[in-house]
């Protein structure tokens, strides 16, 4: 009876946080200048991971307390990829509270005598944070073109505000640094305020710009991606879909194998090659060409292979189109199950063959009424100074051995 | 019966292969993944391996490979796949296989190449032949080795007959030689293949990263 009330209690649903809050500093290895520690901290206590960084650079030389500080917390943290948890924002009581601690941080270690002198402290931390501030990041995406650009977002304000006080912090910590050391005043006023304005200028804006480039880099690739996803897609649309929806229909297995072929044959043309320019046409393509279309038309498969390659000419165009009668006669009469092509392209010459394992036929007695084998075939070629070889023997399938010289 | 096994990502093909081989061979594993496939081949010892060309976790080329390196009497293989891009084609060879289809091969056609990788011979389909001939078709300057950069008069005739599409049997009536004569021949141009430093393999071979 005590067993089934304690299940009875433990089944009754306990009340959970709806969010469970990060227990631990994690590393954020999607967001990190070194290895994410700033950007975990700041996860954690729900800021801006620039102020974080820039206590860090403070504290590194207060007797390079940040140093030690970074890598002991990056030693003890792991990484992890995930967004800022939302709804964790510090109050502006917090990012107070926050500041006066880091200032007793920094009046302690000056006591204990970890510190550089106050002439180079005191300005890095005025220029760390008037930076921290102009960087801070949350809230808005984008802000450089909000900002740049203030009929694009309303909530334009506040991000001005930042950046003219992180630059006006900038600039004083910089001047104060300058005035420090008597190698920058003796450089004149001029040069100097020249210096001041330009490192001040990048430290405040800098951030920006390398953002808003990444941006549009980011932008740009995903757009190039998504286009040429879109092509593809309609190519298969185009292409391959249409085949297999006609292959479903169709009864015919010969059929179907030459739908398969052909749409083979022009996948891999568009995978491998993409070469869609007409002018510079190629010998070897014009050959696929050609076996493609005799393959569609008369069902039979036709196979080339190709050795070395030229540019297409009046002279290799007959040549090309002879060969077309011969693998058109080769599939409608000879009864092979395949024809094969070979070129062989040399820089001298051009051979073509056109071989089937078909029954064959005796010249002689089919030259009166084949005319085209003449005149298709051998004149054609011979027109343009080339010669026609036809070896068939009945049974043992026919070879037809065109070859011009290359001109 | 000779003992093949089959490596291939593509399940629907591997199946289908396996049903069309039962009937000629054992069929003593297949397998769809790289590691797997080594494995298995190691432990199944068969005569004949039918790797796919295209695989994730590095191809059939790591599976060639790793089996050929460190095994004394290792299987033959006979490369598949439905690329035919120069560089897969040399690659497989290179790294040992014995001969190349495309998987467009019609089922009596694979049997009779099944048999010939068996056999010790090499299996050239009409579109190798022609890759091999285009890769040592210009004579070539530099001191190269003759011997194996180079294709003899005979070899050349022999592949440009399989070019065009003849089987053995065929070519070797064709150039009035017997049919061993022409194995042999083809066995030569597949050493050359191997072991040929010709700039236009070496750079196949080292845009493959197998040298």
């Amino acid at each position: 009876m005590t067993a089934t009330e304690s299940t009875s209690v433990s089944d009754r649903p306990t009340p959970h946080p709806p969010v469970a809050r990060p227990s631990a500093v994690w590393r954020r290895s999607d967001d990190q200048l070194i290895a994410g520690v700033a950007a975990g901290i700041a996860d954690r206590l729900g800021i801006d991971a620039s102020y974080i960084r820039a206590g860090f650079v403070v504290l590194a030389f207060a007797g390079g307390a940040g140093l030690v500080a970074y890598l002991i917390l990056w030693a003890m943290t792991a990484t992890s990829v995930r967004d800022r948890p939302s709804g964790l924002v510090a109050t502006a009581r917090q990012k107070v509270g926050l500041a006066a601690i880091f200032l007793g941080l920094l009046i302690v270690l000056r006591g204990w005598g970890l510190w550089l002198g106050d002439a180079i402290v005191w300005p890095v931390a005025f220029t760390a944070f008037g930076a921290a501030v102009a960087w801070d990041r949350s809230g808005r995406e984008n802000r450089f073109i909000a900002w740049a650009f203030p009929g694009l977002e309303d909530d334009v304000r506040p991000s001005t505000l930042k950046v003219i006080s992180g630059a006006l912090l900038t600039f004083v910590g910089l001047v104060l640094f300058a005035s420090g050391f008597d190698a920058f005043v003796q450089m004149g006023t001029v040069l100097l305020a020249v210096l001041i304005t330009g490192i001040g200028l990048s430290l405040t804006l800098g951030p920006w710009v390398w953002r808003l480039l990444t941006d549009l880099r980011t932008e740009r690739s995903d757009r190039i991606r998504s286009q040429e996803r879109a092509e593809v897609a309609a190519h298969l649309h185009d292409s391959v879909l249409q085949t297999l929806a006609l292959i479903q229909r169709t009864d015919d297995p010969r059929r179907m194998v030459t739908l398969a072929r052909a749409q083979e044959r022009e996948l891999r043309a568009w995978l491998f090659d993409r070469t869609g320019d007409e002018s510079e046409r190629q010998l070897n393509a014009s050959l696929e060409d050609m076996a493609a279309r005799i393959e569609s038309v008369y069902n039979v498969p036709t196979d080339v292979v190709t050795v070395g390659d030229a540019p297409m000419n009046v002279h290799l165009e007959a040549l090309v189109a002879a060969a077309g009668e011969a693998a058109a006669n080769a599939a409608r009469h000879s009864g092979s199950p395949r024809v094969s092509i070979y070129a062989e392209t040399t820089p001298t010459t051009v051979d073509i063959f056109i071989s089937d394992q078909g029954k064959g036929f005796d010249r002689e007695s089919v030259d009166g009424d084949r005319h085209g084998i003449r005149e298709s075939i051998v004149n054609r070629v011979q027109r343009h100074g080339g010669t026609v070889t036809i070896t068939s023997e009945a049974g043992e399938g026919t070879e037809v051995h065109l070859e011009v010289d290359r001109a | 019966m000779t003992s093949v096994f089959l490596v291939d990502d593509h399940e629907l093909f591997l199946t289908g292969v396996r049903t069309e081989l039962q009937k000629d061979y054992e069929v003593v594993g297949w397998s769809s993944d790289v590691d797997e496939a080594i494995e298995g081949i190691r432990n199944t010892r068969p005569d004949v391996v039918l790797v796919d060309v295209h695989m994730p976790g590095g191809g059939g080329l790591t599976v060639v490979k790793n089996i050929l390196e460190d095994e004394a009497a290792s299987p033959r293989f006979l490369a598949l796949s439905v690329s035919d891009a120069a560089e897969d084609v040399i690659a497989m060879i290179r790294a040992g296989a014995r001969g190349y289809v495309t998987k467009s091969i019609s089922p009596d056609e694979l049997v009779d190449a099944i048999d010939r990788v068996d056999a010790g011979d090499a299996v050239f389909s009409p579109r190798l032949a022609g890759f091999v001939l285009d890769a040592f078709a210009d004579a070539v300057p530099g001191n190269h080795d003759p011997e194996l950069d180079q294709l003899t008069n005979r070899e050349q005739e022999v592949l440009r007959q399989i070019a065009r599409g003849y089987s053995y049997k065929q070519v070797a009536k064709r150039l009035s030689i017997s049919v061993k004569t022409v194995e042999t021949h083809v066995s030569a141009v597949l050493r050359k293949l191997q072991l040929s430093s010709r700039y236009e393999l070496a750079r196949w071979a080292s845009d493959r990263r197998i040298v």
